[in-house]
């Protein structure tokens, strides 16, 4: 990633998510189309993942509600679950819903407690939980915590 | 009638080019074209038409070349749309559904765009064509989507 993109990121995304402004965030890659937040969250960097239309597991219903998105996020293993905070053994993602309770994004939670997220098709980021919550173009609030047991090589490395 | 007919130029008993050339002055309409006077019929024709003609101006807005407006609307959309995940909701922006009803003047100058960069044009071309090129096995992987849409613009003559 040149300076120059590092440079535009860190002028523009602080303007739409203006908690970003008050607190340190880190540009991890460059901007692309080719896979969303969902995609990033799961591991997947080839796929813009969304009910309809998108990419989107069989069987899990095409709508933006939580419902939805918690069952597409339960076929790779992920249960609800009520707390933000980092837990030893877990991975931890977050939903985050406008105030029509339609989903707008996903983040994923990193071992040294921060979150990272793909900001539509512009950068990964790391940030804070609520770094990315506020009214539109903003991301709304965290709407659900979900979580999945670690495997054992990937804890033990 | 300012028209100046050069006189005709003899040299040795030949006639020769008039003199000179760029000074003639060239009637614009031949004499028996030109009108002597409008009618009060034609007058009053004139008038009302003119009126007409200045209202319109008035009243009406200045219309930009269909490319103008394009990529007016394509830049608020995506200004607006920067950071957004879900495909439906980049297709609702009013910007958006504007080029939607751009109809199909807005295809060769979408597919221009998609072949320039991969973008979510796919709803607006959906949208538009009636058609889907895109296969199920292809939902979600960008590029194999913009291809698609590239491939369906050659076969219909849009060669971008």
């Amino acid at each position: 990633m040149t300076a120059e993109e590092i440079w535009l990121a860190q002028q523009l995304i602080p303007r739409t998510f203006a908690r970003l402004q008050g607190e340190a965030f880190e540009v991890k890659s460059p901007r692309t189309t080719a896979y969303n937040c969902i995609g990033w969250v799961l591991g997947d960097d080839q796929n813009w993942w969304w009910p309809g239309g998108r990419y989107w597991p069989d069987g899990v219903r095409s709508d933006e509600s939580i419902a939805s998105f918690v069952h597409a996020f339960a076929t790779f293993g992920y249960e609800r679950c009520d707390s933000a905070e980092f837990e030893l053994g877990y991975e931890k993602v977050a939903l985050y819903v406008d105030d029509g309770l339609s989903v707008t994004h996903a983040a994923r939670q990193l071992p040294d407690g921060s979150w990272t997220s793909k900001l539509g098709p512009q950068w990964d980021i790391y940030h804070s939980l609520e770094g990315v919550c506020g009214p539109p173009p903003a991301y709304g609030r965290v709407a659900q915590i979900m979580r999945r047991p670690v495997p054992a090589e990937e804890l033990a490395s | 009638m300012n028209a100046v007919v050069p006189p005709t130029r003899f040299l040795h008993g030949r006639e020769i080019a008039p003199y000179p050339s760029w000074e003639q002055v060239v009637p614009i309409a031949p004499p028996w074209r030109t009108p002597i006077a409008l009618s009060e019929e034609q007058r009053t024709i004139s008038r009302r038409e003119r009126d007409v003609f200045l209202s319109f101006n008035r009243l009406t807005s200045y219309r930009l070349p269909l490319e103008f407006q394009f990529l007016r609307l394509a830049l608020q959309w995506k200004r607006d749309t920067t950071f957004e995940s879900s495909p439906w909701r980049m297709a609702a922006h009013q910007d958006y559904q504007r080029i939607i009803g751009l109809g199909w003047r807005a295809v060769p100058l979408i597919l221009c765009l998609l072949a320039r960069e991969a973008d979510f044009w796919f709803e607006a071309l959906v949208a538009i064509t009636g058609e889907q090129p895109v296969p199920p096995q292809h939902a979600g992987n960008i590029e194999a989507m913009r291809q698609d849409w590239l491939q369906w613009g050659r076969e219909h003559g849009y060669d971008c």
